[in-house]
């Protein structure tokens, strides 16, 4: 950045001094003119080392915005792509969750199944126990007597 | 006159020998009342008067005591009902009721009218113990 204001330093001082002085009348001598020509062309050589000066600064400046540019879309791809792994994880926690009450419940239902089975179990034994009205009780019995039938 | 009376008469008498007659050849059940009830009482010379001869050979004074102290101990002997009957196998089942339970019996009649096996079903928590 120094060496570029450096430059269009000496390239400005140079063109005012150029305008600075007066114009050399036509009817100057050879050396005059020799010294013309020289500063001419040494005015125009800062000029296009200045331009191709700036045109490098550009490039470069250009190629620091872009990779910056790149940076900051490789971050937000980043942000991008962690909030869409939390966003997903949070969602399977959720399910997790889900799937944990769910199994809750089911376990809830085998329970209260088992409870009724047993409670089933034991009306009907009880039943059986009382005989069923119409229905002949059942006992084990053993056979007592004489001769064979 | 006399010959519708004589007839009216001789009527009526083969009635009452085939309404008794075939009483007793269907059903035995005072046959197998009264022996229950000489089984229940322990009396040995009842039971056995009811008995064919082959099964009379059979009958121990202690296997009718034991009988009889299981059966008091479904109360006092009710009387028997007859729940089946095979005439032709002279094959006959009761139910004898008891106090406090309901057994059944088993008999086998042979051709004279006695009892050629004589079983009843006597529940195991009392024949157990």
């Amino acid at each position: 950045m120094n060496m570029k204001r450096t430059l269009a330093s000496i390239a400005l001082a140079g063109t005012v001094a150029l305008t600075a002085v007066p114009a050399a009348p036509a009817l100057a001598d050879g050396a005059a003119s020799t010294r013309n020509i020289i500063g001419g062309a040494a005015l125009i050589g800062g000029t296009l080392l200045i331009i191709n000066h700036n045109k490098k600064v550009h490039q470069k400046e250009d190629e620091m915005a872009s990779a910056q540019a790149q940076a900051e879309a490789s971050a937000n791809n980043s942000e991008a792509a962690y909030q869409s792994e939390r966003k997903a994880y949070l969602a399977q926690v959720a399910l997790n969750g889900e799937y944990k009450h769910e199994v809750a419940v089911q376990h809830q239902m085998i329970v209260q199944m088992r409870r009724q089975l047993v409670s089933a179990q034991r009306s009907r034994s009880v039943g059986s126990a009382a005989s069923a009205p119409g229905q002949p009780t059942r006992v084990a019995t053993t056979s007592y007597g004489w001769g064979n039938l | 006159m006399r010959t519708i009376s004589a007839t009216l008469a001789g009527s009526f008498v083969l009635a009452l020998c085939a309404c008794g007659g075939g009483g007793s050849a269907t059903s035995p059940e005072k046959v197998v009342n009264d022996t229950t009830a000489a089984v229940y009482n322990d009396d040995l010379n009842a039971m056995q008067s009811h008995f064919d001869d082959a099964l009379r050979k059979q009958v121990t004074i202690d296997g009718v005591a034991t009988l009889s102290q299981k059966l008091h101990s479904f109360g006092s002997y009710k009387g028997v009902t007859q729940i089946a009957a095979d005439p032709n196998g002279g094959r006959y089942d009761y139910n004898a009721s008891f106090d406090n339970a309901t057994m059944t019996v088993h008999v086998r009649m042979d051709a004279d009218g006695h009892i050629a096996a004589y079983r009843i079903d006597v529940p195991q928590s009392v024949a157990n113990q």
